[in-house]
């Protein structure tokens, strides 16, 4: 096409494709991995500024096609050479006239077209980052598609999937907030919904545990809070309640034993959360209250949650812990079975720590002397081949001095 | 006898929490809950009647909308919001427009005490409109057992109403 402006079309082009190439590459790779998930979004989302381009481009090529040709000059017929010289140089002027007419045309064509490329470059070059290059635009992404499921107080597991992905791989801090800020409102969502039956949230509570496993960068305090934040509103939720086995009530109590322990495993200073897991504590035996079936899975994560406490010296989570266990003791009188192993094996570990903790302990002990079904020794006993019977070797070798030292005072 | 259910409605004591909680396990005496902030003190006051509950004045919202809404209405500071103050008006009060779900009817002022930055003066309009008599301000120089104490006298206060 005579008179397109090729140079400049080609600029427009190579920045209308280069700024999405570059924006992705520019990525965080978990970001830019959860983008390329979803291709048929990327491909509308980087494709629509070529597209438009392209028709612009197109539609100045068809202005001046349509544009009538040069009218033909009339041959003069004229005898006399001076009148044909005449006619000439008139024709040779209307001609130059009508060139420059269609000149001008072209280049008012074209210059509304580089107008309309520049004006399309300068909003793909602001839509393109924002819209793709963004880790909470694209996160809110996610999670208004998670929202939309074909079926109430459900979640879409794709889109929940590559999220929870989103939040293994992000770096602790505000990155990974991001995410279990999401998973939060999506939680909540589910759980406001009045179809919600205590089972929707299976894929949420596993990822919830999972963005804090050990192969992922792990969370900052804020991180951990947050996540054992989300599980305890689970626990209480009263949908869950209404339905006494409830799996997500289950899932939900594991997985806080899971989190509170990677959270004294991973932090460098533990202090930062002990505060949050003497919360969780009192948060889990308030929840037998609403769920009694759940009270082995309750003791069961206290005494998980209080050994790993002990063990990193958060001597006020690990109290807590062994408070809210013979707090649901003296609920559950005459107390036995695993709630009985799990409250002595966390003070067993209390017994061997020290002079001081073992004072501590003792009270604690004779005070719930009548709580239970069982004599102090059978119990005891009890409860050592509960833990080694559970791999716990360790706590049923605390059990075993403790039986030991018991008869002596 | 069961032991009394205590809850702590309480979001700032970071450094002296230890100090002040260590008392309160260490005497066993009472079933002692920690709130961070009020979404969670009503989920815990949905799941367990408690012989006592302290509240601070300055709290956060948590999760809640409704409360959340009231944190955004004060342009989010909690110490304008004094979503505490309103926790109780709504407990206590019995008013709904402040949150739309029933408070839980056991909650009697004679079981609650307020453990807070404010001065007495400051809230005790308030505190008269409450019914609410227990009242400690946090303040430099307090005894570790501050806590225990207030406890105490607040579940004395509750045995005699």
């Amino acid at each position: 096409m005579i008179g397109m402006p090729y140079d400049a079309i080609a600029t427009f082009l190579v920045f209308l494709i280069g700024v999405p190439a570059l924006v992705i590459q520019s990525l965080d790779a978990e970001i830019r991995r959860a983008v390329l998930k979803k291709p048929r979004a990327l491909v509308v989302g980087v494709g629509w500024p070529i597209a438009a381009a392209m028709l612009i481009v197109a539609m100045g090529s068809l202005l001046l096609a349509a544009e009538p040709a040069s009218a033909p000059v009339a041959v003069s017929t004229a005898p006399e050479p001076q009148a044909q010289i005449a006619a000439a140089v008139e024709r040779l002027a209307a001609q130059a006239d009508e060139d420059q007419r269609v000149q001008s045309q072209r280049e008012r064509v074209w210059v509304a077209v580089t107008f309309l490329l520049t004006f399309l470059s300068v909003v793909a070059a602001v839509y393109i980052p924002n819209r793709f290059g963004q880790r909470d635009r694209v996160i809110t992404d996610l999670k208004r598609v998670a929202q939309k499921s074909q079926q109430r107080a459900r979640l879409n597991d794709d889109a929940l999937t590559t999220l929870i992905e989103l939040g293994e791989q992000s770096q602790p801090g505000e990155d990974k907030q991001l995410v279990l800020d999401a998973l939060g409102e999506l939680a909540l969502g589910v759980r406001q919904d009045t179809a919600y039956r205590g089972d929707s949230l299976e894929t949420l509570i596993e990822g919830l545990k999972n963005i804090f496993a050990s192969d992922s960068p792990p969370g900052n305090p804020d991180n951990f809070r947050a996540a054992i934040g989300i599980l305890q509103e689970i626990i209480m939720t009263p949908a869950a309640r209404a339905e006494s086995r409830s799996t997500d009530l289950f899932y939900a109590i594991r997985a806080l034993s899971e989190v509170s322990r990677s959270a004294l495993a991973h932090l460098q200073h533990p202090t930062e959360i002990e505060r949050t897991l003497m919360v969780c504590a009192g948060w889990l035996q308030s929840a037998t209250r609403l769920h009694p079936a759940a009270t082995t899975e309750v003791s069961q994560a206290l005494f998980e949650i209080g050994v790993a406490a002990m063990e990193k010296k958060q001597v006020l989570a690990a109290t807590a812990a062994l408070d809210a266990l013979f707090s649901l003791v003296e609920a559950n009188q005459p107390a036995k079975g695993e709630l009985v192993a799990d409250a002595l094996g966390l003070a067993s570990h209390f017994w061997t720590e020290g002079e001081a903790a073992r004072g501590y302990v003792q009270v604690r002990l004779v005070a719930a002397k009548g709580e239970l079904a069982q004599t102090w020794r059978q119990a005891l006993g009890t409860a050592h081949k509960h833990c080694a019977q559970t791999m716990q070797f360790g706590t049923a070798d605390k059990l075993a001095e403790m039986m030991a030292d018991i008869p002596k005072r | 006898m069961t032991k009394p259910s205590v809850l702590w409605i309480e979001d700032s004591a970071r450094f002296e929490l230890r100090n002040l909680v260590g008392p309160l396990f260490f005497s066993g005496e009472y079933d002692f809950n920690l709130a961070e902030d009020v979404t969670s003190a009503m989920y815990l006051l949905r799941a367990k009647e408690y012989a006592g509950i302290i509240v601070d004045i300055r709290l956060p919202p948590g999760i809640d909308p409704e409360w959340r809404r009231h944190y955004r209405q004060s342009g989010y500071d909690k110490v304008h919001s004094q979503l505490g103050l309103k926790l109780l008006y709504w407990l206590l009060g019995k008013d709904r427009s402040i949150h739309p779900e029933a408070p839980p009817a056991w909650v009697k002022p004679a079981g609650v005490g307020v453990f807070t930055v404010e001065s007495q003066p400051e809230i005790q309009k308030d505190l008269d409109a409450l019914g609410i008599t227990v009242f400690r301000q946090k303040a430099a120089g307090l005894p570790d057992t501050i806590l225990l104490e207030l406890i105490r006298e607040l579940l004395n206060q509750a045995r005699q109403a």
